[in-house]
Formats: C-alpha cells, structure tokens, sequence
C-alpha cells in the first residue's frame, strides 16, 4: 500500500496490491459481521463472553455496572451503526475502484478517498485492529476450532499492516502528523 | 425546639431540592484510558479532530494517556461528558464518564 497522491481537504488517492486489497476488505467484512451481531445482544455477560465486542463496545462507565448498563443501552444502537457506516463507507471506496466484492486478479488497485470519508477509514481500520489484537491475545481454548497458529500469525501481521497504512493515511491527510509517529 | 411538621416538609422539600441541584451541577469528566492498541498519532489526531484541540494540547494530553494510563479531556456536565464518552467510542478509543471529586 502507498499513498500515491493526497490533496489535504479535498482527497487522498492510495494504492493497493490486489492480494493487500482483498486481506483489506476480507478484514473489514468479518468485522463487519462480528458488529452487527452485536445488535442482538442485550446481556452484558454475553458482550464480555467476546472480548473483540467486548472491546468495540466498551463499558461507558468505570466501576458502576448500573451506570455502564444503562449508558450501553442508551448508546450501543448508534455506535454499532456509526461502525458499520464506516464500514460500508471504506467499502464501497473498494467497489468503486472495481475491487469490492472481487478483487481483480492483477493491477494495482486505485483507491480514492473522499476528504469527508478519512475518518471512517480512520475508525474502521482501529476497529479492524482492535478485533484482531483481541483474537491474537484471546485464550486459545476460546477461538473458533477453525483457527490455528499460522491464521494467529497471520492476524498480527495484517494488525501491524494495518497501523502502517493508518498512520500513512493520517500523514496524507495531516502532514503534522509525523510528528506524533513513534521514532 | 418545637417544629410543626409543615416546616419539617419545608425543610425536607429544600433539602431535595438542593441535592437535585447539586447532582445537576456536578462536575463530570471524560477520561481517556491507555490501550495497547491505538497508535499515538491517532489518538492525538482524534483529541484535534474531535475536540478542535491545539496541536500542543493534543499531543499533551495523548502523552498524557500514554504515560500516567489516563487522561482527563473534558470536564462539564454529565450528559455531555455521556456525548463525548460515546463519540470516543466511535473512535475506538477506551473513555469513561467520571464524577470530577470521585
């Protein structure tokens, strides 16, 4: 991924390999999923049971259940719809660079990024990461018999991939932002 | 001290009422809590962009969270402290509402 040319205010044009696009994009749909499950859950047990969720819908309050249940009861709709907006948003950026549902088998793929839509790039990709480094540190016992330690592996690379590309993002459209990247 | 009990009720209903008052105009707080996750740029971008905070402030108190675990970033009323503790969730950053003498 690099970032072939951005316009500050207006857009940020970012290059893709097809193989990081589709890693992108699968990604975000399996947060995607994991999100709107979310919708159905009313139990706060049930919510802490999956510490990715458990993580994307954090307690509003700190050492007062009765608050905190209340406060997600309130905000949760709208949280969890803010996500998958974003979501949709990065997504449909994909479809429009002809990248999204399928990936093209070659060619870089040419993803333009409206100013207004940064933030929802910005956000999907942390809740992107936050899920996995919640799987990566997640009791083995607990994940799905499916995964094994190459796909744990695999997560971590693609949640270190996706910081770079964040932190790419938020130089492009705040060049000021170097100054806050870790040297 | 004899009191009859309307005055009694009086007393009581100032009583309340100054509580109600109290608990209106209490001092609340949006906490930012340090996770290992978010990177540091984010989350000063997200104090700028959020909060319209200065550069300094921002990078201040991102350090802030970084290095003491937590950072007070606004301080007002508990509904809007409620706002931002959402929004700061929206952001996928950790945030908790607190009462300001707790």
């Amino acid at each position: 991924m690099r970032v072939r040319s951005a316009v500050p205010g207006e857009s940020v044009v970012v290059e893709f390999e097809p193989i990081e696009a589709a890693i992108f994009t699968d990604t975000l749909g399996l947060v995607g999923s994991l999100i709107d499950s979310a919708r159905h859950i009313d139990h706060l047990p049930e919510l802490i049971g999956d510490p990715a969720l458990a993580r994307l819908l954090p307690a509003g309050y700190d050492g007062d259940d009765d608050a905190a249940d209340e406060f997600r009861r309130f905000t949760r709709d709208e949280l969890i719809e803010g996500k998958l907006e974003d979501s949709f948003q990065v997504l449909s950026a994909f479809e429009r660079a002809g990248a999204w549902p399928t990936v093209p088998e070659d060619g870089m793929v040419l993803v333009r990024i409206e100013d207004a839509r940064v933030q929802s790039w910005l956000r999907a990709i942390t809740d992107a990461r936050l899920t996995l480094d919640a799987r990566i540190r997640q009791d083995r016992t607990t994940l799905a018999a499916s995964l094994d330690d190459d796909d744990i592996e695999h997560y971590r690379n693609v949640m270190e991939w996706l910081g770079f590309v964040q932190e790419s993002l938020l130089v492009a459209v705040d060049p000021a932002s170097a100054d806050d990247l870790i040297r | 001290m004899v009191t009859t009990a309307e005055e009694t009720q009086t007393g009581l209903d100032e009583l309340t009422e100054l509580d109600a008052r109290a608990r209106l105009s209490a001092v609340w707080t949006t906490v930012v809590w340090d996770d290992p996750v978010n990177l540091m740029s984010y989350v000063a971008y997200v104090f700028r962009s959020y909060f319209g905070m200065s550069r300094d402030k921002a990078e201040q108190l991102m350090l802030q969270v970084h290095n003491n675990g937590r950072a007070v970033v606004a301080t007002g009323g508990r509904e809007e402290m409620e706002r931002h503790v959402a929004a700061m969730h929206g952001y996928g950053l950790l945030a908790t509402v607190q009462r300001a003498d707790a």
